[in-house]
Formats: structure tokens, C-alpha cells, sequence
């Protein structure tokens, strides 16, 4: 009787103690209860890039990968990216590189720029002045690029009810992450939209 | 023997009270007010240690953001508000953002689990025993706090915040907390947040922000907005002005916000109140709602929180530049006045809780007292029953201690360069100004007869700013409870 008693208490405590595990590689992601999380910034950043280089791509045809200046993100939504801003910088420096012809500078080079030039948001580049000292910078420390890369992260959040059974309510968030490319040579501006939306039940 | 196990178990309890931290709330509150924030933080460390169950050692280094410390603990988040302030006014704006920012998460989840059965629903507990869920103006107030300390980093998510302000405002007016209908669909409850005013502090930072960002048409909307919620608004109103171009700073300017963190925020202290009739109605519906036999509720007066401004009537800072502009400050958010506000228009419910929490337990104590057969000893147990349970009646008490009493805000537009601000005594600042950029500035004076720390934002401070004031004249005059 003992005995079971012990084994039941040890299962108890096993069942509330933390746990964690690697998920594997065909395992889908969780999703963050709370706010924005990596699933949808890796969903939107690769949808929008996806779309930027799919035409562009296609009309290059070059021995030495362009090189691409990956500026940084500007946040205009709801939410803040906090945590993952850090993560969605290198998921689109990942994406970029991995798109075909073009390599991204280092961000200490590109960082060095901003601090030097004082870009606070990274639609300062869309102004001539801004955009040619920050390149100018960037010239001087041995890096010409021939792109211009920025993003913008948004959230749209619409309250769309109640669930009928506990009348948790539900609202759908529309993440979308808006991608600026300035070909430096021409002055040639596309922009392209990644987007996704999430449904949250609380509590 | 026996006599010898109480005495050991005595012993026992003596030890571990001195082997468990001792400090009070009332010590931080004490430092914080006269500006002494290292002693101030070494006393809420101790207090985050305690209720997150983690070693003070790692709540030092970690400045309260290590992966041992619980957050949901006890009283852990309020304290991390606490906490985030001693951050801010020593310099380290980082930290203060991620603890506010874990703070506002924890009391965003304890706000959603509430609704009027679980008001209800823990009803044996005492209110301070209660999972703290933050006054609804705390919950406005952590995000103010958390938008500045993003402008001083340099303002990556400070529109998120802001825009959280508003969208938590609009939360809290379309709750229907309280209220309540009969069988036969007549209205019979009370939502306190229906007379809740809007405050203009979030819908201010959008613009400032919008303006930073050179979005002036949306910069100019929400000014508009926070001049409509504050009417008579001057730096609102310059706001609309401003980022509708009939107010310019010229070709060689750069715009300067200065945000005042002025005095001391309110104490909570213990009062009572009577059980008005309004109370008394909702108490039975917290009746049938916790499916509670209470018999009769009682007309005793009852203990209960009240707001004890620690100072009434902020002046207002003055701002002098270097070349020769004086502007002053003006209030966007009156801390005293919100807290005492709302605590009014949710005292029917906290008086009906607490005199449903009596009666409950004095019908109790008559049900148990029944299988008493000598008539003395019951009576003398009812009394005695009554006697214990009313003494140890307690108002709830806990709130974020080192609010200021107002947050006060003005602007100046300076021509680019490094250019000196004068906020008062002991309070002299270099800025960078930038022509066409903005720069935020924030002051923060718990004491006014004291100096207050001076920050900058990263893109504007000159040198690396920790204006760190530990006072060494005797404090000046605050008002005594």
C-alpha cells in the first residue's frame, strides 16, 4: 500500500515537473499564445522575399553575386518584435543569400553605417541625402552594394467574436512584413508583402 | 512532553523567522522617495527573491531577469514593476523595459481570469492571499512605462506600446465586469469601468512617435485625439500644430520631448466603509453566483483601500536651453487622480465582496457552534469566532509604490548641435540634437526637493548618462500620511 502510494506521488511530481524535447524536422511548429512568434516571421519573410526575387532573379545573369545591403526593420504594428528582432535579421539575411545571385554584407558593417549616417528608421534610406551617406560609409569600409535592403513589420488586429462553447473571445491578427529594394545603381524601388493571419482564443 | 514540543516547535519558528528575509515594501517606498534607488533596489531584490523563489544572488545579477526567478509567484511580477523603475532612474533602461514587459504579460493573464464568479468564486480567501491582478490604471501605466523606456533605446517598438496604451484603454471601457442580469432579464449589476475616463497619455505618444517618423498626417490624428480626451490640452493642441505644419521648428531644428516623471505616486492605506445599499445588491448577486448560503449580510462598516495622494498639485518642471528658451511641462496622465477615480468606482464590489466574505463565515461559525451542547461555551465560541474573523479582516493593500504622481510632457524645438538643458538644481543635461530628428529627455523626481535622474536617449546622450542621485541633505517635505 505503501509502496503504491510513493509511486502514485512520484508520478504526480513527474507530471508537473518541467519538461522539454527537440522536435523533429517534420514536426510542425508551436505557435506563441501570446503575440507574434518564429513560425509566422520565417512564413512572411519568406513569402515576401519569395516574391521580390522571383522576377528579379530571373533577369540577372551575373559571375559574382550582387551584394545586398540589409539595412534593418522598422516596427509599425501593435506588437512589439522585441525578442524576435534579432531572429527575423537573420532569417532575412538567410533568405537573401540562399535567393540566388546575392550576398549580404555583414551587419557590423551595415550597423557601422547606421550609427554613422544616424538612421533611425529605416525609411530614411527612400531620401537621397540619407541613402547616399549611408553608402558612402558603407563604400569606405570596402563594401559597394549594388541593393539596398529594408524591411517593415505590421499587425492588423480585427476582434471577431465569440467562441459559441465557454465564449472565449477570438481575434485574427494579420502580421505582414513589407520588403523595400533600391537597386543603387539605377534607383529602381520594388516592394513586395509577405503576409499571414493568426486566430487567438483567450481565456 | 508536551510542554517541550511546543517549546522546540517554538524554536523552530523564531530561527526560521530569522533565517527569512525581513524586508518590507514600506523600506523600498522609503528609499525610492528620497531618491536612494541602490538602496531601493537592494530592498526589492530581496522581496523578488523571496516570493520568485530564487537566490538573491541571481535576482542581483540578473537584475530580476534570470530563467530561476518565477514570475507568476506570489507577489513576484508587482515587485518587478518596482523593480523596473530602480533600472530606469539608475540608467538602464534595457532591463526596466524586459521586466515591464514580463510584468504587464503576468497581469494581463490574472486580468482575463477574471470575471464576477471568480471574484466571487474565492471568497474564504483573504483579498491579499489573492493572485494580484493590478488596478486597471496599473495596466495603462506599465505600457506608458514601457513606451518610454523604448524611446530612450531608441524607440524600435516604442509605436507598439504606445499603440498598446489605447488598445488596453478601449479593453478595460468594453469590459462587462459587473454586469449582471435577473431571471427576468432586468439589469441588476454595476460595470465600474463605464465611468472610467480616457486618458490622453497613450494616444500623445503615438503622435509623438508618428511625428518622429515624419508620418505627419497620422502624427496629426493622434493629437487630435489626445487633445479630444484632454480638452484644453496646450501641448497637444501644439502637437496638432505642429505635425500640420503651421508650427515648423525651421530648416536647422530638431524637435526635443521632455516627459516628467513628477513626485510621488499614491499610497493605498486602510479605511472602511459602510455597506451602502448598492453593495449590499451586489453582494447578493455574489451570492448566488458562488452558490453561497451566507444568511444575513451585515451593515458593519468594512475595511477597504483608499488613495492617500502623497503630494497634491505637481508644479510644473521649467526647461531652459542654452539658447535662452524657457518652455514648462504640463500633465498627460494624473496618477492620484486615476487611482482614486477608479478605486471609487469599483469600491461597491470590493465592500460587497468583503461583507459576503463575513456573513459567509459567521453562518459558518453558527453551524458549527450547533453541535455545542452547553449554551455558554457556543455563545462564547460564536463571539469568539466573530471576534477573530473581524479582527483579522484586511484591505488589500498592494500596489505599484514608485509611480510618480503625474507624468507631465513638453517639447522645444532646438537648433541642431550639442546643446545644453537646465530641468531645476542638479539637474543640468547635454543633448545631440539632430536637424529634422527627434530627441526624448526624461526626468524622473520622486522627490521634489530633491534632484531627479536625467536620461537621454541612446541617439542623443553625449556621454554615457547615469545620473545616479544618492541624497545627502536631509529629504525634502512630503506630505505624511
Amino acid at each position: 500500500m505503501r509502496h503504491a502510494l510513493i509511486a502514485t506521488s512520484l508520478l504526480v511530481l513527474g507530471a508537473c515537473a518541467n519538461t522539454a524535447r527537440l522536435k523533429g524536422p517534420d514536426e510542425a511548429r508551436g505557435l506563441d499564445v501570446r503575440g507574434v512568434g518564429s513560425a509566422e516571421l520565417e512564413q512572411i519573410s519568406a513569402e515576401a522575399l519569395g516574391k521580390l526575387f522571383a522576377i528579379h532573379k530571373s533577369n540577372v545573369n551575373v559571375a559574382e553575386p550582387y551584394l545586398v545591403a540589409f539595412a534593418g526593420i522598422d516596427s509599425r504594428g501593435g506588437e512589439e518584435l522585441r525578442d524576435h528582432r534579432e531572429a527575423l535579421l537573420d532569417i532575412i539575411e538567410r533568405e537573401i543569400n540562399d535567393a540566388g545571385p546575392y550576398r549580404v554584407i555583414a551587419r557590423r558593417f551595415v550597423q557601422r553605417a547606421n550609427q554613422e549616417v544616424d538612421i533611425r528608421q529605416m525609411e530614411d534610406l527612400f531620401l537621397p541625402k540619407y541613402r547616399d551617406a549611408f553608402l558612402d560609409v558603407l563604400g569606405n569600409m570596402g563594401q559597394v552594394p549594388r541593393y539596398l535592403i529594408w524591411a517593415s513589420f505590421t499587425t492588423q488586429t480585427d476582434r471577431v467574436g465569440e467562441t459559441l462553447i465557454l465564449q472565449r473571445e477570438l481575434k485574427e491578427v494579420t502580421y505582414n512584413l513589407n520588403v523595400s529594394m533600391i537597386d543603387v545603381q539605377t534607383g529602381a524601388l520594388d516592394q513586395k508583402d509577405g503576409r499571414v493571419t493568426k486566430e487567438y482564443k483567450s481565456k | 512532553m508536551r510542554l517541550a514540543r511546543w517549546n522546540s516547535g517554538l524554536l523552530a519558528l523564531v530561527i526560521a523567522s530569522a533565517g527569512c528575509s525581513s524586508v518590507t515594501i514600506d523600506q523600498f517606498e522609503a528609499s525610492w522617495t528620497v531618491g536612494d534607488y541602490p538602496a531601493a533596489e537592494a530592498v526589492i531584490d530581496e522581496l523578488i527573491a523571496k516570493h520568485g523563489s530564487a537566490p538573491l544572488e541571481e535576482v542581483t545579477a540578473t537584475h530580476a531577469l534570470g530563467s530561476s526567478i518565477s514570475t507568476s509567484r506570489k507577489n513576484t511580477y508587482l515587485y518587478m514593476l518596482e523593480k523596473g523603475m530602480c533600472r530606469l532612474a539608475r540608467g538602464d533602461h534595457d532591463s526596466a523595459l524586459d521586466l515591464w514587459r514580463r510584468s504587464r504579460d503576468e497581469l494581463d493573464d490574472k486580468l482575463a481570469a477574471t470575471d464576477l464568479g471568480g471574484y466571487f468564486g474565492a471568497i474564504l480567501t483573504d483579498d491579499r492571499a489573492l493572485d494580484y491582478v493590478g488596478a486597471d490604471y496599473e495596466h495603462i501605466v506599465v505600457r506608458t512605462m514601457i513606451a518610454i523606456a523604448d524611446l530612450l533605446a531608441g524607440g524600435e517598438d516604442s509605436f507598439a506600446y504606445a499603440f498598446q496604451i489605447g488598445e488596453k484603454q478601449e479593453e478595460l471601457a468594453d469590459s462587462d465586469f459587473g454586469d449582471h442580469y435577473d431571471d427576468d432579464g432586468n439589469y441588476v449589476g454595476y460595470n465600474p469601468r463605464e465611468s472610467y475616463r480616457r486618458v490622453p497619455i497613450g494616444k500623445y505618444l503615438e503622435g509623438v512617435i508618428l511625428e518622429t517618423e515624419r508620418s505627419f498626417d497620422e502624427a496629426e490624428k493622434a493629437y487630435r485625439s489626445a487633445a479630444e480626451m484632454a480638452a484644453g490640452s496646450a501641448i497637444a493642441e501644439e502637437g496638432v500644430r505642429r505635425s500640420s505644419g503651421e508650427l515648423r521648428g525651421g530648416q536647422g531644428a530638431g524637435s526635443v520631448h521632455v516627459f516628467y516623471l513628477a513626485g510621488s505616486g499614491p499610497a493605498l492605506v486602510e479605511t472602511t466603509s459602510p455597506v451602502t445599499d448598492l453593495a449590499l445588491s451586489l453582494a447578493q448577486i455574489g451570492a448566488i453566483l458562488g452558490d453561497l448560503d451566507v444568511g444575513v449580510i451585515g451593515q458593519t462598516p468594512i475595511p477597504v483601500p483608499g488613495v492617500l495622494p502623497r503630494i497634491v498639485g505637481v508644479p510644473p518642471l521649467r526647461v531652459r536651453a542654452d539658447d535662452g528658451q524657457t518652455v514648462t511641462t504640463e500633465t498627460l496622465l494624473d496618477v492620484n487622480g486615476i487611482a482614486t477615480e477608479q478605486l471609487e468606482a469599483n469600491m461597491p464590489w470590493i465592500v460587497a465582496r468583503a461583507a459576503l466574505r463575513r456573513a459567509f463565515k459567521a453562518t459558518a461559525a453558527n453551524k458549527a457552534s450547533k453541535g455545542i451542547k452547553d449554551d455558554g461555551v457556543r455563545d462564547l465560541m460564536k463571539i469568539l469566532a466573530n471576534l477573530i474573523w473581524t479582527a483579522t479582516e484586511s484591505a488589500d493593500l498592494r500596489h505599484w509604490t514608485s509611480l510618480p504622481a503625474e507624468f507631465q510632457a513638453t517639447h522645444l524645438y532646438l537648433e541642431e548641435g550639442q546643446r545644453e538643458l537646465d530641468l531645476g538644481p542638479g539637474m543640468q543635461v547635454p543633448v545631440r540634437v539632430r536637424a529634422g530628428y527627434s530627441s526624448f529627455v526624461v526626468v524622473i523626481q520622486p522627490n521634489l526637493g530633491l534632484p531627479g535622474a536625467v536620461l537621454v536617449d541612446d541617439f542623443s546622450s553625449v556621454d554615457v548618462l547615469q545620473v545616479e542621485v544618492v541624497p545627502e541633505a536631509e529629504p525634502g517635505p512630503i506630505p505624511t500620511p
